[in-house]
């Protein structure tokens, strides 16, 4: 007897420990991420930046989330879900047994605080103004209710294809209830979620310090802990993950891509960015309201000369809106090919064959989808001056000239834009639809025909069909052309050679649950 | 300020103008700083305005296929990230140097000196608050003052010529103002009063040329200062606008490159150098020359 009792709490033993030892060669370690700017809140709702998703999307989770390596939706937070046969009512069977990491369990009740707590203006939480997403990730939802403890059910005012995709976003994760009610209107600091690791510091412009959540439903991560680290110049944050300070880093200058190649302690990754930069012309402003202008330009910048040499084959010049890495991409679009010569025939036919003055501006700082900054504008304008067109740079300070770009103040400037949920929609009809108007549309473009089509593809629930509106609405769009279609840029990012498991997403989020380091 | 301050003790000698020049320019020829920073900078004046001819490219012609050449026969100094020649943008530079230097200068030589005069020679409460004025000026850090201007008036490169005109516009105002108060007291003024001339005459006639030699070396000094100036607000993307090859400019632009195409920054940088250099060694030989108590 004793010795079955022996016998049995040895393989009770092994069970235990054998797993935690295979497991072991992975588990532990510190990660520094390197990034050149810190985030602004940590509560998913109240921001907007990407340097605050980075740091959400691993303390939080949402009913769903994203494939490792798509913008394809999978369950997380929710098991399974169902559409009502009129595409309005989604109802969603959650997980049991989740804890937040202040121990609150996560359950319907909590679904509906978080949803009423953005929509609703009675609710004692409610923060006006300070939820900047909430428009465009709930904006559409009617009504949401606790069917029972595990079952949410969201009606939606009409029918909304991207909803699942919005739901997947950082913006739509999920924070304990209870850290509301306590921290107030101060959430952003203290950020308690269902997710792989917990929140332990921030020091503004220096760290934020996250460790292993223990009990994560889907069982520990690798890490201990991750510690994200501010470091602006990009020049110096390559020369700290030289010297072994950070274990990745993103960020980096084109030429300094071979430097880090020939490096056998690091390693780089690349992969297609979700993203579109452009030179958005005014369209309600002469000369800009002649398409044969419009394309003329497009003639007359050589955006594979930008791609290649000044950008150092850190993007791919673009042909359309959508990018190549995102469903809804148009293959046999073609684009603009350089051409001055068609160029300068098209002004001509406009009636400016000696070209024309006009202002380009600009901004000063490399930016995701520009990794050049202010010399983009002046290889732009260098191209024009050959078919004529006299453009002045104007570069103006970040915030100005966003407010500028919104109000409209510009006849030709520079802006791009980063992907936030993986749809099409999130391009066509933020960038170009006329509802958007300064917002997201910099170019002022308004075509009925794109505008029914973008609404259209909204409310159809069937890719093949959707896909087909979508190609349809950009072949318009790209005709028209209300924007110089410039690049799409790769997402870049080099670590230490022993880190693994560590993948650039099509979001540009960084989920560190499968990275392991091996030291 | 203190070889400038000794100066209050010049000899004024109206009407024999001619053999004192005379005697100044012998003794500026025989001035090895001086000679050489007159040198430097007609060198760079006579490169400055033929950089058309001597450029051996266009300074603003982008050619993505030449980038970030390392020095060598077809381009003497390299090329930049846009494949502009290095050399031709530098030459152009010289001339947007001078310029700033001088027009900058220009603009605090009238209103200082003016400023100077009218303070110096009528004292009293004029005196006082237009001293006070300037005080609170050269309160100020000299680039954050101009960067403040430059924020009100916008970026471009006549703004920076007016933002350094006015930051420098204190100097020369004390320096002039020292000089009238020596100068109000000597005989001939006494002498001119009392033949009944007026305010006017007097200082254009006797306070004005009496004050030059400080004035005169003063503007040389800072014209070196105005470039090295215009350039560091270039440098902070306030100046020059692209493609301007304007120096500080280029130095900005090529500081990502620094490490694999160290060119891009170092020949600007030289060029800055050169002539800052070029002015200051003037501005030093001249005042030796000018001022009697360096004078051997």
């Amino acid at each position: 007897m004793m010795r079955r009792v022996l016998i049995a709490a040895l393989v009770l033993v092994c069970l235990v420990v054998f797993p935690a030892t295979s497991f072991g060669a992975k588990a532990g370690g510190t990660l520094v991420y390197g990034r050149g700017a810190d985030s602004d809140a940590l509560d998913p709702h109240m921001t907007t930046s990407g340097e605050s998703a980075v740091v959400i999307v691993n303390v939080f989770e949402g009913l769903v989330k994203y494939k490792e390596d798509s913008t394809e939706v999978e369950p997380c937070l929710a098991t399974s879900w169902k559409t009502s046969a009129d595409g309005l009512v989604w109802t969603f069977t959650l997980r049991k047994g989740v804890k937040f990491h202040d121990g609150t369990p996560f359950s319907a009740q909590a679904v509906v605080f978080d949803l009423d707590r953005q929509l609703n203006k009675e609710n004692p939480y409610y923060l006006e103004g300070k939820f900047p997403y909430v428009k465009f990730t709930f904006g559409m939802i009617d009504k949401y209710e606790a069917v029972d403890d595990y079952t949410v059910r969201i009606t939606l005012k009409s029918k909304f294809a991207p909803f699942l995709k919005n739901l997947a976003m950082f913006a739509a994760a999920i924070p304990s209830p209870e850290a509301v009610k306590k921290y107030g209107a101060d959430i952003f600091k203290h950020p308690v979620g269902t997710g792989p690791f917990k929140f332990v510091e921030w020091i503004p412009d220096d760290t934020i310090t996250l460790v292993a959540n223990e009990g994560y439903w889907g069982g520990r991560p690798h890490l201990d802990k991750v510690v994200y680290k501010v470091i602006p110049d990009n020049a110096v944050r390559l020369m700290k993950l030289e010297k072994g300070e950070l274990d990745v880093t993103e960020g980096i200058n084109p030429n300094d891509l071979g430097r880090i190649k020939a490096n056998k302690d690091l390693v780089l990754l690349e992969k297609p960015g979700m993203n579109v930069g452009y030179l958005a012309m005014h369209c309600q402003k002469p000369p800009f309201t002649d398409k044969r202008v419009r394309q003329a330009l497009n003639y007359a910048v050589n955006k594979e000369e930008i791609c290649k040499y000044l950008m150092n084959d850190q993007a791919v010049p673009a042909t359309g809106v959508v990018p190549p890495s995102l469903w809804g991409y148009d293959p046999a679009q073609k684009g603009y090919p350089y051409d001055p010569k068609k160029a300068k025939q098209l002004l001509a036919e406009a009636g400016f064959p000696n070209g024309f003055k006009t202002t380009l501006r600009a901004y000063t700082a490399p930016r995701a989808y520009n990794p050049v900054g202010d010399r983009l504008a002046t290889a732009i304008q260098s191209y024009f001056k050959e078919v004529g067109v006299d453009a002045k740079i104007e570069t103006l300070e970040w915030g100005t000239y966003l407010a500028e770009g919104r109000a409209g103040k510009h006849e030709m400037a520079l802006f791009g834009w980063m992907g936030d949920n993986g749809d099409p929609d999130n391009f066509l009809y933020v960038l170009l639809g006329s509802d958007n108007f300064g917002s997201g549309n910099r170019a002022f473009y308004k075509n009925d025909e794109v505008d029914e089509l973008l609404k259209e593809a909204q409310q159809t629930y069937d890719e093949k069909e959707r896909l087909d509106l979508y190609i349809k609405a950009q072949r318009i769009i790209v005709d028209d052309a209300p924007w110089v279609f410039l690049n799409h840029t790769k997402q870049l990012a080099a670590t230490r050679k022993d880190v693994k498991g560590f993948a650039l997403h099509p979001t540009s989020n960084r989920f560190f649950y499968s990275v392991w380091l091996d030291r | 300020m203190a070889d400038r301050a000794s100066l209050q003790n010049a000899p004024a000698r109206p009407g024999s103008q001619e053999r004192p020049f005379l005697a100044a320019v012998r003794r500026f020829r025989k001035n090895r700083t001086a000679s050489m920073g007159a040198a430097i900078c007609i060198a760079l004046a006579l490169l400055a305005v033929f950089a058309p001819l001597v450029a051996p490219y266009d300074p603003v012609k982008q050619s993505f296929r030449d980038q970030l050449r390392p020095p060598c026969a077809d381009h003497l100094l390299g090329t930049d990230e846009f494949g502009r020649d290095m050399l031709s943008r530098i030459l152009y530079g010289a001339r947007l140097a001078l310029l700033v230097g001088f027009v900058a200068v220009s603009i605090a030589l009238v209103a200082g000196v003016a400023l100077g005069v009218v303070a110096g020679y009528f004292g009293g409460w004029v005196d006082n608050v237009i001293m006070r004025v300037m005080d609170v000026l050269l309160a100020f850090p000299y680039i954050l003052l101009a960067i403040g201007i430059m924020a009100i008036l916008g970026p471009s490169l006549v703004n920076v010529m007016i933002a350094i005109g006015i930051v420098s516009v204190p100097e020369y105002a004390r320096v002039v103002r020292s000089s009238v108060l020596v100068v109000k007291g000597e005989d001939f003024i006494e002498a001119a009063r009392a033949v009944g001339a007026t305010d006017r005459w007097i200082i254009t006639k006797h306070v004005l040329r009496n004050c030059l030699g400080p004035v005169i070396v003063q503007a040389t000094l800072s014209v070196g200062r105005a470039i090295i100036n215009a350039a560091g607000l270039s440098f902070l993307g306030l100046g020059a606008q692209p493609p301007t090859p304007e120096w500080g400019s280029m130095l900005n632009a090529g500081r990502p490159y620094m490490f694999d195409a160290p060119w891009i920054t170092t020949f600007p940088g030289i060029a800055i150098l050169i002539a800052v250099l070029g002015f200051n060694l003037l501005g030093d030989g001249l005042n030796e020359t000018l001022d009697p108590r360096l004078r051997q």
